[in-house]
């Protein structure tokens, strides 16, 4: 009787064994305190994409920057029709960012106060160029979690040259004559290649200079072709101008809404 | 399937005539007579259509596509397959091309059928010819054809299927002018149907199409008294 | 990589007045290999149209024997020529037989019809036809293409301004597009006359 017993409790033994062992791997495959909301989390993704598209081209003794200012969610939802992708960082520095605009104010932010603290230190404004060395330097020191944003730096340098500065996300850096960066980059930088670059036009023939009012001309013929086939650019042209030797001048521009 | 075997009835007599055609052929003739006749800016269709007093209204004339439609004379259960498989070639071809079928394509693949019909094993020719007016767009012009059960077609002027067709034709050859406009058509086809009839033409027994640049129409009873009360 | 930029190649068409403009550019790859630099995707069909097919270059050539099989047939049948409407109906159609499992590549149409009314479509790998009034551009440089002509397009150009915006928006296009290139031809078609021109581009 007592040994029948004994066999009974080792068999209910291993059967609980095997029903908790059961548990166990069900609550590591499914934990309970997974709830819905830390699933989520576990999907967030740390960027998001606003759009928009920016431009800058530089002159002999200008640089003229501009960008769109619309703000689009999941390049559908229309968040603001007034965004500022420009910041006019002193009197002959401007930079222009697209991309994640929580990055764009971010970047816009620690460049404000390095210029701040620049100001004091040394008791002038910092030149473009230096400016330009800085932000390259403060987008590859966050190489591994980068700035989600295409940055263009243009400006007056200390030669009173117009001056183009662009960069990839982690602070690649490259000084040109025209630049565009953003969602209609693939529309725009062509279109410029041809009427600035004059990469099309045989060797041998004549390469007019640049003038500001062809290059403002031009921008907002960049702008509007665009807006027209890129859904996430459009509705302002916000348009700036910086002159060796002038204050920099501030535009709105109209462009297509829909 | 091992034990099925389809025959053609339609096999050569020695005198080389396929004699179910021959037969088919005799239903049209046998049929209520149709004219066709083609107007310099459209195409008319007249049929003779006497029903009993007892039944409702059945009409002869179909149209195929917006711009075709079609008559018979002889069978008309048969017609109505016919005109069943013109309407899937023709709206097929709309949906291949994205453009109104030809009349002329309509015809050889109408025609493709009926021949079919002629060779293939288990079927028996169609009893019946069609006569099938068209609009072509480019250019624009009226076309009419009739397509017979052997799968023969032939693009006409003017010409009537039926009974007493022989007499029609001669009557249509008298007539028949290239200057013609659609209203004079009608009264000429009209004219050339009365030809065939022994009772008289009302508007009850009559019917009337017409196909023009604006499409294929059958005219209303109301439109079909007019044009008898000027004959 | 996509398929669709596997051997790379782009091609574009404008409308003028009573004449079209159906550019290609040469280069076809295997990815970043260049394999051969004198391969163009515009095809002539009948003397007023031309179709040209982006996208994976096998594909192309297998679509295009498809197009000319049923074009051939159409012609004999109805004996005349085939309106550039009715063929990008009938390519449309082609294509979507192939719903699911399609042919990577996609078609675009160009040509005249029979009263010189320029026609251009492009469509999708499942045949979705596009046809506007001024440009269309399919293959991998298409974005840039879009950017360009929207800049050089006008209204009613006539044959020589038409081919120099044809022209201009290619050679930028395969100015940053890496997958296409080697140069580019040109056609433009006129009522009476059909011009092919190649034109040197960046050689790369």
């Amino acid at each position: 009787m007592t040994s029948f017993t004994g066999i009974t409790a080792v068999a209910n033994a291993t059967n609980e064994m095997a029903m908790f062992k059961q548990a166990m791997k069900e609550v590591a495959a499914h934990p309970e305190w997974m709830s819905s909301r830390q699933i989520e989390r576990q999907r967030w993704n740390p960027y998001s994409m606003e759009g928009g598209s920016t431009c800058a081209i530089s002159g002999e003794n200008f640089a003229i920057v501009a960008s769109d200012t619309r703000m689009t969610q999941n390049d559908i939802n229309i968040l603001t029709r007034d965004a500022e992708k420009i910041q006019i960082l002193n009197d002959n520095i401007i930079l222009t960012t697209s991309g994640f605009y929580g990055d764009v104010l971010q970047l816009k932010k620690v460049l404000q106060s390095r210029l701040h603290k620049y100001r004091f230190d040394y008791r002038s404004d910092m030149s473009v160029d230096l400016c330009a060395e800085l932000l390259s330097r403060n987008l590859y020191y966050r190489r591994f979690f980068p700035y989600y944003t295409g940055a263009i730096l243009a400006g007056i340098d200390e030669h009173g040259k117009g001056a183009v500065f662009s960069y990839d996300p982690i602070g690649c850096i490259e000084r040109l004559g025209y630049s565009a960066s953003g969602a209609a980059e693939p529309m725009i930088i062509p279109f410029l290649d041809c009427q600035i670059g004059h990469v099309t036009l045989s060797e041998g023939y004549e390469r007019p200079e640049l003038t500001l009012d062809r290059a403002i001309s031009l921008m907002k013929d960049s702008f509007r072709g665009a807006a027209e086939r890129e859904i996430s650019t459009g509705d302002k042209i916000h348009l700036v101008i910086a002159e060796a030797g002038k204050p920099v001048v501030v535009k709105f521009l109209p462009l297509r809404e829909d | 399937m091992g034990d099925h075997y389809g025959f053609s009835l339609t096999t050569f007599s020695p005198s080389g005539k396929l004699m179910q055609i021959e037969y088919a052929l005799n239903a049209v003739k046998n049929g209520q007579p149709s004219v066709g006749l083609r107007a310099k800016d459209g195409v008319v269709l007249a049929t003779e259509n006497v029903g009993s007093v007892l039944t409702d209204d059945q009409p002869k004339v179909e149209q195929i596509s917006k711009h075709i439609g079609c008559v018979y004379s002889g069978m008309g259960p048969d017609f109505r397959i016919l005109v069943k498989k013109a309407r899937k070639i023709a709206m097929e071809y709309e949906m291949m091309y994205g453009e109104e079928m030809p009349t002329i394509q309509l015809v050889t693949d109408i025609a493709a059928v009926m021949q079919e019909y002629t060779q293939s094993g288990g079927v028996r020719p169609f009893g019946a010819s069609l006569l099938i007016a068209g609009w072509d767009k480019n250019p624009g012009r009226p076309l009419l054809f009739q397509c017979d059960p052997s799968g023969a077609y032939f693009a006409w002027k003017a010409t009537a299927l039926g009974k007493n067709d022989v007499n029609a034709k001669t009557f249509l050859e008298k007539r028949f002018s290239e200057a013609l406009e659609l209203d004079d058509g009608i009264h000429t086809a009209l004219l050339t149907l009365r030809e065939s009839f022994d009772v008289g033409m009302n508007e009850n027994n009559v019917e009337v199409a017409v196909c023009n640049s604006t499409g294929f129409h059958r005219l209303t009873k109301q439109q079909v008294h007019d044009h008898l009360g000027t004959l | 990589m996509s398929i669709m930029s596997y051997t790379g190649g782009t091609v574009v068409a404008m409308a003028g007045d009573e004449c079209v403009c159906i550019a290609s550019d040469l280069r076809i790859g295997e990815q970043m290999t260049t394999i051969a630099t004198d391969q163009k995707k515009v095809h002539k069909v009948t003397d007023k149209v031309y179709v040209g097919l982006a996208g994976f270059q096998s594909d192309a050539r297998t679509v295009l024997e498809k197009i000319m099989f049923r074009k051939n047939l159409y012609e004999l049948r109805e004996n005349r020529n085939i309106k550039p409407q009715v063929l990008s109906e009938m390519i449309s159609n082609l294509a979507y037989q192939h719903r699911f499992g399609s042919y990577f590549t996609e078609p675009l149409v160009a040509g005249l019809d029979d009263t010189n009314k320029p026609y251009i479509c492009c469509m999708d790998t499942i045949g979705c036809v596009s046809a506007p009034r001024d440009f269309v551009a399919v293959g991998t440089g298409q974005e840039y293409l879009l950017g360009v002509c929207e800049n050089f397009w006008r209204e009613n150009m006539k044959p020589d301004e038409l081919f120099e915006a044809t022209a201009q928006s290619i050679l930028s296009c395969l100015e940053r597009d890496a997958a296409s290139g080697w140069g580019a031809v040109v056609y433009t078609i006129t009522k009476d006359k059909v011009n092919v021109s190649t034109i040197k581009a960046r050689m790369d």
